[in-house]
């Protein structure tokens, strides 16, 4: 990992989370949370840019306040909406044998890439590599500074329609943030939450959140497959609120503190009740958790029916990692077993376990930082040619520069971007430790 | 001028001074005894000489003789010897003065003028007592003439209205006698001149009218009383009496109506013989215990009248209400019975039952009786119904201890429900705490805390089963109940306290985080209070480390971090 400062922004229907975290010798830190109700939301996709934006300052606001820095760039999840997933083969030939493979051979795969699998209406967001082949030798995973006449990139492309970035990047740019980085949030939290071999032999992650639920599919280290159902855990909450008759706050309030996702026969002959306000009526009405737990099993049931059927269109279900699941909703106690009941294969749930991050709300947010702070060199170039289509450094880290921000963020820039430091950079640098 | 002409006109100028002084004050001395001349000589006119004289010519004897020879005695004093007296310190002071003795003067001066003072007095006493001498017959006639009118007039009304005096006529006629004699022993001494003595007679005879003209005023009122008043009422009382006896009434062995009239007759006698005598004043004390009487015995008579009335209405209600609580009774026993299998009745309820049982049935034994003499005659009406309603009021307030103990009874069963309805309430609240704490993830719970949690459910275990016992022990299971009360209480504040300590104890690490630079030594604070709060679970250690630490780095800071923990925990509760 690369020690650092990051500070991820997951943008979700429900809530905006913000995450500040530093890395130091490979551990990292959370330094501040934030986290944001908001309206501009609607299953997964942005409605509302201002109101989006207004959210987005607040949520960066507050995680600001904890970790006593000021945040000015952002690394942004995108959504599984409205994306396409993939596999590609490009083939460069290299003009002189004795030259090495240099970041110019790698810019024009990109290049090849984006010219051959891009549709005009979708725009290039990620790239993942399955492995170099140089002069019919296989398996190479970093290909620079070797030499070769041919080579050639085996992988998996990702492109995302180029109205919801614009909505993201619109966003983000309002709320007054620069853009440190796009990650697909599925690849980002396959990385935190899945061991390597889980990622390697294949292992269904499933990303429940308040207003989608995302299945992805993960093996041979790439995000495979990945969908969104446009149902989440306000559906549960809308379901109880029209079912008890009783106001959608009371119907969080309930789901959260009694509810759970598995009714066994035990369970419908001696449960409990609660005592409820129903709408209309001046006394409060007593429900058995059961028949509540029957309402939110219900849906889920439904939610993981979908997924079901998404998965077993391409055989994931076959997957030896088995389902993972995540996010807010994902805190219901018992889901795990309903999805055991559904998908008939071994189902485990991921709540994060880092100081101050202990709700599987915020895997989105942790993983963010979490696959930003360990991605490889080779990945972290291609994906910004990939995103910014152009070989310079991007707009955030000179900006950061160029302020003299704070230390972290210029310690952090050294880290990332080493190489194309200037000789300015170098000069301030020199004074800033001279007056050290 | 020479020193000689100057003593020579000094002395002259002294003697020419003490000549006048001497001049004047002799001039005073001179005008001082001529005004007390004059003083005398003013009172030697005062003295009553002619009254004296009047005096000494009148018819006086006995007592009036003695005064008027004492006054005569000092008049002559006066004139005899102080007059001459002061004559001769007057010629004394005179010729002192001549010889400027002045201060010899001054003292027989005021020896003159004490003595005049003195000689004025006696002057007036003497006068007055002559004066009243002289008056004396004159104003003795003049009274007596008045009380002989009133006399008169007392005598014909007594005469006149004769009747109503009654029994006292002869003792007022008496009292008339011995007047006329006073009468005539006045007539006697004023004849002879002792107008002393005729006085005291004049004084006898006012007090003895005034006493008659009392009487006289009174005794109709009270003969009035005694003829007509107290007389009637008796006659009227034994008419009741003999009427009610005729109508089957009998009266209590207490009040014995015959010898009461009997007594009451005597009192009224009693009360014409003092009047006879003409002792009021015992009239009067004695009337109220006449009176006293009539109205006991009337009221006695009433008091049956009504009895009999009443006592019909009572004799009515009263099987009603041993109907009534006959019943309870029964059921009550039966209610015991079956409440007595479900629970362990621990507050003397069965031996409280036994006693209303036996309150009842003595009262039943009581009315019975009391009916059975009524029927028979046997008893007063006045008695027979303050023997029922003594026991009708037994009976209501046994009625009130059969509500009482009903309430007591279904006690049980509300203490059970209520008990059981908090022994859910405790369970669902533990599962809510269980709920609470695992959706925040933290790495383990402290053992206290476990040991703490499992006790608890244990406890709430074991009243559970007490509660499914067959037959409640209700005092067992209030003790834990209290018991259980006490520790979700505590346990619920324990839960809340390890999940702040365990959420501060992160805000708080990520603000102490901040000074990893100027406080290097911040890291191994933070370090140590993870391995606690990751390896040992103790949340409160591991908060109090980097409390302290980011206390001792940034005062105040600690507080800003609980105020944003609070304010997001309301958030969230929102």
């Amino acid at each position: 990992m690369k020690n650092g400062v990051y500070t991820s922004l997951d943008i979700g229907t429900t809530s905006i989370k913000v995450i500040v975290s530093e890395v130091i010798n490979n551990q990292m830190n959370v330094i501040g949370v934030g986290s944001e109700r908001t309206d501009g939301i609607s299953k997964g996709l942005i409605v509302d840019i201002d109101e989006t934006a207004q959210s987005i300052k607040k949520a960066v606001n507050q995680a600001e306040e904890k970790a006593g820095i000021s945040i000015d760039s952002l690394i942004i999840g995108v959504p599984a909406v409205n994306i396409e997933i993939e596999p590609f083969h490009v083939n460069v030939n290299v003009s002189s044998t004795n030259q090495e493979i240099n970041d110019e051979v790698i810019h024009t795969m990109v290049k090849q890439i984006r010219e051959k699998k891009v549709s005009s209406d979708q725009t290039l967001l990620s790239i993942m590599i399955e492995e170099f082949i140089i002069d019919g030798f296989d398996g190479i995973k970093d290909p620079r500074k070797m030499v070769g006449d041919q080579i050639e990139c085996y992988g998996t492309v990702l492109t995302i329609s180029k109205t919801v970035l614009h909505n993201i990047k619109k966003s983000i740019n309002n709320a007054g943030y620069v853009i440190d980085d796009l990650l697909f949030q599925p690849k980002a939290m396959s990385e935190l939450i899945m061991s390597e071999d889980e990622r390697r032999f294949g292992t269904i992650q499933i990303d429940m959140g308040g207003g989608q639920t995302t299945v992805s599919a993960v093996h041979d280290q790439q995000v495979k497959f990945s969908k969104m159902i446009k149902e989440g855990g306000y559906n549960i909450t809308k379901d109880i609120s029209v079912v008890l008759n009783t106001s959608l706050k009371n119907a969080e309030k309930i789901k959260r503190e009694v509810g759970y996702a598995f009714v066994d026969e035990n369970d419908l002959n001696n449960s409990q009740s609660i005592s409820i306000d129903v709408v209309g009526q001046d006394q409060k009405s007593q429900v058995k958790e059961s028949y509540i737990a029957e309402i939110i099993e219900a849906r889920a049931a439904q939610i993981f029916e979908q997924v079901k059927a998404e998965l077993d269109e391409i055989g994931a279900l076959e997957l030896p990692g088995g389902v993972i699941l995540t996010g807010g909703t994902s805190a219901i106690p018992l889901i795990e077993e309903l999805a055991e009941d559904i998908f008939e294969v071994n189902v485990k749930k991921y709540v994060p376990d880092f100081m101050g991050v202990r709700y599987p709300s915020f895997t989105n947010g942790i993983s963010l930082v979490y696959y930003k702070s360990s991605m490889d060199d080779l990945h972290e170039m291609m994906n910004h040619y990939a995103l910014f289509n152009e070989k310079e450094p991007p707009k955030k880290m000179m900006k950061a520069q160029e302020n003299g921000t704070s230390e972290l963020s210029v310690q952090q820039y050294k880290d990332t971007q080493d190489k194309s430091e200037t000789f300015m950079d170098k000069f301030k640098k020199f004074l800033k430790h001279f007056f050290d | 001028m020479s020193v000689e002409l100057i003593i020579t006109l000094s002395v002259v100028v002294l003697i020419l001074l003490i000549y006048t002084l001497t001049y004047f004050i002799r001039k005073k001395h001179y005008e001082r005894i001529d005004g007390l001349d004059k003083v005398k000589k003013e009172l030697h006119t005062k003295i009553p000489v002619e009254k004296v004289s009047t005096l000494d010519k009148m018819m006086i004897t006995g007592q009036s003789k003695e005064v008027a020879t004492s006054v005569m005695a000092d008049i002559d004093t006066i004139e005899d010897e102080n007059l001459p007296l002061v004559e001769s310190y007057l010629f004394e002071a005179e010729q002192a003065t001549d010889r400027y003795r002045f201060g010899q003067s001054t003292k027989i001066e005021s020896q003159a003028e004490q003595l005049l003072q003195k000689i004025e007095e006696n002057i007036i006493i003497a006068s007055e007592k002559i004066e009243e001498l002289l008056q004396r017959e004159q104003a003795n006639l003049r009274k007596i003439d008045s009380i002989k009118k009133r006399y008169h007039k007392v005598r014909k009304e007594l005469l006149a209205k004769s009747f109503t005096f009654g029994d006292s006529i002869n003792s007022l006629e008496d009292k008339l006698g011995i007047m006329e004699g006073l009468f005539m022993s006045f007539s006697d001494l004023t004849a002879s001149g002792d107008h002393e003595e005729a006085k005291k007679i004049v004084n006898q005879l006012d007090a003895k009218l005034n006493e008659m003209e009392s009487m006289m005023a009174s005794i109709p009122e009270i003969n009035n009383k005694i003829e007509n008043d107290y007389k009637k009422q008796l006659q009227e009382i034994k008419q009741g009496y003999n009427k009610l006896i005729e109508k089957d009434y009998k009266f209590p062995e207490s009040i014995d109506i015959e010898k009461k009239s009997e007594q009451l007759t005597e009192g009224i006698n009693h009360l014409k013989e003092l009047l006879a005598q003409l002792e009021l004043k015992k009239i009067e004390s004695e009337q109220i215990e006449v009176e006293k009487r009539i109205d006991e015995l009337y009221d006695a008579m009433e008091k049956e009248i009504s009895a009999k009335r009443e006592l019909a209405k009572l004799s009515r209600k009263m099987p009603k209400i041993l109907y009534y609580l006959t019943t309870e009774n029964k059921e009550l026993g039966l209610e015991l019975d079956r409440i007595g299998q479900s629970y362990q009745l621990d507050q003397g309820e069965h031996k409280k039952y036994l006693v209303m049982k036996s309150i009842l049935e003595e009262q039943e034994t009581l009315i019975a009786k009391v009916s059975d003499k009524i029927e028979k005659n046997e008893i007063s009406y006045s008695v027979a119904l303050e023997t029922l309603e003594e026991s009708f009021e037994k009976l209501e307030t046994l009625s009130h201890s059969y509500e009482e103990f009903r309430l007591r009874l279904y006690a049980y069963r509300e203490k059970e429900k209520e008990i059981k309805e908090d022994v859910e309430e405790m369970e669902y609240a533990l599962r809510e705490m269980k709920k609470y704490i695992e959706a925040q993830h933290l790495p383990g719970l402290p053992d206290d805390y476990l040991d703490l949690f499992f006790y608890t459910t244990d406890q709430l275990e074991k009243l559970s089963t007490e509660l499914a016992k067959h037959k409640l022990d209700l005092t067992k299971v209030l003790e834990l109940h209290s018991m259980c009360d006490e520790d979700v209480e505590q346990l619920a504040d324990k839960t809340e306290e390890i999940v702040d300590n365990a959420l501060l104890t992160e805000l708080t690490s990520q603000r102490l985080y901040r000074y990893k630079e100027e406080h290097p030594e911040v890291i191994e604070t933070i370090k140590y209070s993870e391995s606690l709060f990751l390896d040992d679970y103790d949340y409160e250690t591991a908060l109090k480390m980097v409390r302290e630490k980011l206390e001792s780095i940034e005062p105040g800071a600690f507080d800003s971090v609980k105020d944003l923990y609070k304010k997001e925990m309301q958030k969230q509760n929102e």
